[in-house]
């Protein structure tokens, strides 16, 4: 029972991991949420799944071509919808975001339709050893974050683009100042930070095999509680906040109530900020407002 | 100087906009009581979810009064008066319900109406109607609460007091000891839960485990059934929707519980069951009050017709709407050229209409019909006795 409720727990909190580095990467380069983030990926399912249905596109090029299509909506919406509105305007930001966030979910409604559809991808083949049992699906889900991580971490942190981000994220000013293109590297962040979320929308997709308009919604909030959770803005703690929050869902849910499992995540989330404000493992910065 | 400037634009543009609201909305009161002493039409009020989780089915419900709407309408309206379908969208919420409610109330041209997919809504609704005296039937809240709440809030579909005891009847008819309970964490799902618990004791079931989710919210019931697996049980029973069933019956398969059936009540009894499920539900137990193989003529009718406007078979819940529709559209002829809010409840209240889901017959606002045991084989309800 406890290993069958940490394997559900480690698999739903890879997703949220996946879906949190976007939230904790733009927050880390622009200090803005980006409440649109979770709308984007449902947005990339959606792709996904008419790719996979209309178009009967093998697994591999779907996955690649749906989260290309994501970081490029991603990247569309932070070059029309943020950028021209001055980047020290936050709070202006934040109100665009929650726009693009609204009119993503009901352009959603309208063209996808309002019902909850099928993703069919992998055939579902079960494991079972003694009492406990696992999907084919499962193991693909962490075997795609584990590599997702793998990449993104060399990226930012082997790159000339991982300096320049992680630069920007220090001061956009001075960025600048040392000749890096801060337009562009934020362009990237956001681009990279979808690419993960077109993906995990995939797993999240084919793992419940049902895409609906309102998928990002609850998605978004947990993962964005996971980005708080690891300190918002930290790469590391983004993948740490996502795997807690997970688990203790899923242990909170088998062995406290049911009826409560959305409420564990930010019940964990209000606890850990009360005692460590910035988070497992965020950075203590003053800010300015 | 600029800003105390823009400052008094703004104030002066929320005075216009207000006061034009004002006189926008006197004269539509107006119109409003000229067209219901002396117009043509009479209007009835619909309050069905109409986006969010619940959009499809609310949608359907629609589109079945619609039907018996246009139906009357071609055959020469009530006493020559055409109907009218006044829409509201409740979004499954009871706040937008009653809302909705006194809205109607106080529109003077709604004569009837036909109300609330969720029993969470009707139950915020019914004590607006009970002060006003207007007449609405639901076609498909089903919450035992809403048994005699008022006299003017009527039914076509039957109590869950009575479908929880039918579902436990029909799991120990098939066999099963130890049933795991997954019911959806609403006035809807805990009222077929508690009905379905008393009668499976009656009969010397036992519950192994109960565990409640939130509708159109939860997607993970990994959790829930992994629970369910432990509590060694036989089958489980669904108090809850369709698209949830979808969910549990993937996430079983996943789990290693593919040989633990399901059963659910008659809120999983919806074409979107197969449609969306596809093989994932083969085999699910559940049990309605119409299907398409009656060979009844006014049900066949009814489908043909249905099939003639919207191009796709009607399933349970269009028919209790169909019925429902047609109660009140039945009851207003029969109250000839005196139409009024109180003689209207008078016709429903005494009324013995056979529809295409059996006989609408009001005791306390409640029917009891025979319901049928069904089973999707080969992606079709098939009856099973």
């Amino acid at each position: 029972m406890l290993l069958q409720q940490l394997i559900n727990g480690v698999t739903i909190g890879g997703i949220y991991a996946m879906i949190a580095l976007g939230y904790s990467m733009v927050y880390g380069v622009l200090q803005i949420v980006n409440w649109a983030h979770a709308d984007v990926m449902m947005f990339g399912t959606f792709i996904g799944m008419l790719l996979t249905t209309q178009l009967g596109m093998p697994l591999v090029a779907m996955v690649l071509l749906a989260s290309f299509f994501t970081a490029a909506l991603s990247m569309g919406i932070e070059r029309v919808a943020y950028r021209p509105i001055k980047v020290n305007r936050r709070m202006a930001v934040l109100v665009s975001a929650l726009g693009i966030s609204t009119l993503l979910q009901n352009l959603a409604q309208l063209v996808f339709g309002t019902g909850t559809q099928q993703f069919p991808t992998l055939e579902q083949k079960v494991y079972t050893y003694g009492n406990v049992s696992f999907s084919n699906i499962q193991i693909v889900i962490l075997a795609i974050t584990a590599i997702m991580l793998i990449i993104l971490y060399f990226l930012v942190y082997r790159t000339k683009m991982g300096v320049a981000m992680r630069a920007v994220s220090v001061s956009v000013q001075n960025a600048k100042l040392m000749g890096i293109n801060t337009n562009q590297t934020i362009g990237l962040t956001f681009g990279i930070g979808a690419f993960l979320a077109g993906i995990a929308g995939i797993c999240v997709g084919t793992y419940y095999n049902a895409v609906y308009p309102t998928m990002g919604y609850l998605l978004g909030m947990k993962a964005f509680a996971s980005a708080i959770l690891g300190g918002i803005g930290s790469i590391p703690g983004a993948v740490l906040g996502g795997f807690v929050i997970g688990i203790i869902e899923s242990l909170g849910a088998g062995y406290i109530s049911s009826g409560y499992r959305d409420a564990y995540a930010f019940i964990i989330m209000i606890i850990v900020l009360v005692i460590r404000p910035s988070g497992f493992l965020g950075a203590k910065r003053i800010d300015k407002v | 100087m600029k800003k105390r400037f823009l400052a008094f634009v703004m104030s002066a543009a929320l005075m216009v906009s207000v006061l034009g609201g004002c006189s926008n909305s006197s004269g539509d009161s107006n119109t409003g009581s000229g067209s219901a002493s002396g117009g043509d039409t009479i209007r009835i009020g619909t309050s069905f979810p109409l986006t969010g989780t619940l959009a499809d089915d609310g949608n359907l419900l629609l589109d079945a009064v619609q039907l018996a709407v246009d139906q009357c309408n071609e055959a020469g309206g009530i006493n020559g008066k055409q109907v009218e379908i006044a829409s509201e969208d409740d979004e499954s919420s009871p706040t937008s319900a009653a809302a909705i409610a006194n809205k109607f109330v106080a529109d003077d041209s709604i004569y009837g109406v036909i109300t609330s997919y969720n029993s969470s809504c009707a139950l915020a609704q019914v004590p607006v109607f009970d002060k006003s005296g207007l007449t609405a039937i639901s076609p498909v809240a089903t919450s035992p609460d809403l048994t005699g709440s008022s006299d003017y809030f009527f039914r076509t579909c039957v109590s869950d007091a009575y479908v929880g005891t039918l579902c436990a009847n029909m799991c120990s008819d098939l066999g099963y000891k130890n049933i795991g309970v997954l019911y959806e964490n609403d006035d809807y799902g805990y009222g077929l839960y508690s009905q379905f618990e008393e009668q499976a004791k009656a009969n010397s079931m036992e519950i192994g485990y109960a565990g409640n989710f939130v509708l159109g919210e939860t997607k993970d019931f990994n959790s829930l059934l992994t629970s369910v697996k432990n509590a060694g049980c036989d089958a489980i029973f669904i108090a809850g929707f369709n698209t949830e069933t979808v969910l549990i019956a993937n996430q079983k398969e996943a789990l290693g519980m593919g040989d633990i059936p399901i059963v659910g009540g008659d809120g999983i009894y919806s074409p979107e069951l197969i449609s969306e499920g596809g093989d994932l539900v083969e085999g699910i137990y559940t049990l309605g009050a119409f299907t398409e193989n009656n060979e009844d003529e006014v049900v066949q009718n009814f489908i043909s017709a249905y099939q003639e406007a919207y191009g796709s078979v009607p399933g349970n819940w269009a028919a209790l709407a169909y019925d429902a529709t047609n109660v009140l559209l039945e009851a207003m002829k029969s109250c000839g050229d005196d139409l009024s809010r109180e003689k209207i409840n008078e016709a429903v209240t005494n009324i013995d209409y056979v529809g295409v889901t059996g006989e609408n017959k009001f005791v306390d606002g409640d029917v009891e019909k025979e319901y049928l045991t069904l089973q999707v084989q080969n992606g079709e309800f098939v009856v099973v006795e």
